[in-house]
């Protein structure tokens, strides 16, 4: 389902705003993508019919059948469509819930208009290996450690790893985007929430702790200096 | 309680303690003049009049403390409304400024690479006052997120914290000629029970503050100590200090001292600080002098193990 070199990857958004939408349009088109908007929840589930995305973008505060709601009944025919959520809101609790519910990734408004598409040609990049989110899996796996996303337990060769709660939501967040380079800001917005913001040495603190967890395998947790972290291992999902 | 009663009721005392002044007078006089005939009755008199006066001023004590404690109550009530509403109102006015600055920042992504070069300065201009505008839309959601977090408490190590925390700032305090002492008792200091990311949030939050209100060639100051109850934690500057009529409102979101306003900031620092100080149980107390400096002092509740 996902393009070839010769078609250009197709993108609906769905916001109320019509303002955003032609904005944000017109910035996705200028990055090579084929777009289509829909202002509302039922429009969005016409125009998907018709024009087959291979990615939306899709705002969770829309009228008729809400942003979440779409997740969901996408995701109950078995359909792994890429999806972006917009969140207004943006506490833990609605971003565990979007990823739970199936949601590729979210990104909080306002948002940076270049992270939004770094996060499409990230997507687009892993989709074209798994065809589901890979938040949609409870089990990551890199040679001997397991890390069980709803136990919150990581194994390493047959032994359980003694990771504090935000140490555990760094490396499931570094194993859920593996090869990808992650900035302490996204961590930080991802595990710790807004209220910590500031420039501090939480994330290092946490990165520290869990390579003394991985010993030798410490180098499967890149650092970036600067830029950020990359989990570098081979990560098997299901 | 209606004003005449209140009055009647404090003046009553008074009365009955003028009234027995009277009566031990009378009484002396009595046994001076008619030794014994009077003097039961007299001294009675007396001894009624002063029970009397006991029974006054324990009422009256009783009033005022209801009083005190009724007037306290229905201030922290107003207070916590005025807080909540507050709260409320920033919220919304989060949620109203997302979608405007989210579009904006789309439209300023289109349009840069089609602005002439002549209005690059201007476009630059432009940018960086949205991204103020995001700063402030982060900063009240950080606010906001305060108020449902669930903190991560542990023991920690304030001595490191600081360290850390003055190791970040070290540069900017360097870059402006900043003298940065950290001072802190021979012993190692007692752990604090606390979320330790947290914490170092709040300390780097006062210390950005000190440095940018200390002018060049100033000194800052970390003292960390403990007394009977827990840490404490002074960070003193020779900076501009805060005027006495501001005092009082420096913890309030968006309040900007007033001669503070030049300097760049959300106006959110103190308030976020404030707030994880008080989901510590700890406890933020600032003086300051205008042109001479600024105390924030800072105590925090120690961990378990080590309280006494």
């Amino acid at each position: 389902m996902m393009s070839n070199s010769n078609e250009k990857t197709k993108i609906l958004i769905v916001d109320d705003e019509v303002d955003l939408l032609a904005e944000l349009g017109s910035l996705l088109v200028r990055s090579g993508y084929k777009v289509e908007t829909a202002c509302d929840g039922c429009r969005a589930l016409d125009t998907y019919q018709r024009f087959q995305p291979h990615l939306i973008v899709l705002d969770v505060l829309i009228p008729g059948i809400d942003g979440r709601e779409i997740v969901r009944q996408l995701r109950e025919a078995n359909d792994w469509t890429p999806i972006i959520l917009l969140t207004q809101v943006g506490t833990s609790a609605e971003r565990a819930m979007s990823l739970q519910e199936g949601a590729d990734d979210y990104l909080n408004k306002p948002f940076d208009p270049f992270e939004l598409i770094a996060r499409i040609q990230a997507i687009v990049r892993r989709v074209q290996h798994a065809g589901q989110p890979t938040s949609s899996f409870r089990y990551h796996n890199c040679e001997e450690l397991t890390l069980d996303r709803q136990k919150r337990q990581v194994w390493l060769s047959g032994k359980e790893l003694m990771l504090t709660a935000r140490a555990f939501g760094v490396l499931e967040y570094l194993m859920l985007n593996s090869g990808e380079l992650v900035s302490r800001d996204k961590l930080l917005n991802e595990i710790w929430g807004w209220a910590y913001a500031v420039e501090t040495r939480a994330v290092d603190v946490r990165i520290a702790e869990i390579r003394k967890q991985l010993g030798d395998r410490a180098d499967w947790v890149e650092t970036l200096v600067g830029q950020g972290y990359r989990f570098l291992g081979e990560v098997d999902r299901r | 309680m209606k004003r005449w009663q209140a009055l009647l009721l404090y003046s009553l005392p008074l009365v009955l303690a003028s009234g027995m002044v009277a009566a031990i007078n009378t009484g002396i006089i009595a046994d001076l003049l008619f030794v014994g005939r009077f003097e039961m009755s007299l001294g009675g008199l007396a001894l009624l009049v002063s029970v009397l006066l006991a029974g006054g001023l324990i009422i009256r004590a009783l009033v005022l403390h209801y009083d005190d404690e009724r007037t306290k109550r229905i201030q922290t009530k107003a207070h916590e409304q005025h807080t909540s509403a507050q709260r409320r109102f920033l919220q919304r006015l989060d949620h109203e400024l997302k979608n405007p600055l989210t579009i904006i920042q789309l439209g300023l992504a289109n349009l840069k690479t089609s602005i002439p070069v002549e209005e690059h300065a201007s476009f630059t201009r432009v940018e960086e006052q949205t991204q103020r505008l995001q700063r402030l839309v982060e900063a009240l959601r950080g606010l906001a997120d305060l108020d449902e977090i669930d903190l991560e408490r542990e023991s920690v190590d304030l001595g490191d914290v600081l360290e850390e925390v003055v190791s970040l700032v070290r540069a900017s305090a360097s870059s402006q000629h900043l003298l940065l002492n950290v001072r802190q008792i021979p012993w190692k200091l007692s752990p604090v029970w606390g979320d330790r990311d947290l914490l170092e949030v709040a300390l780097r939050n006062l210390l950005d503050n000190a440095i940018k209100y200390t002018p060049t060639d100033g000194i800052i100051e970390i003292r960390a100590s403990e007394n009977g109850h827990g840490a404490v934690v002074e960070i003193v500057d020779t900076g501009y200090g805060i005027p006495t009529a501001d005092l009082p409102h420096i913890y309030e979101e968006l309040y900007r001292g007033s001669n503070g306003r030049q300097i760049s900031g959300s106006g959110l620092g103190l308030a976020m600080v404030k707030r994880i100080i008080d989901l510590h149980q700890g406890q933020i107390d600032i003086s300051s002098r205008l042109s001479e400096g600024t105390v924030v002092t800072l105590h925090l509740p120690l961990a378990p193990a080590t309280r006494n």
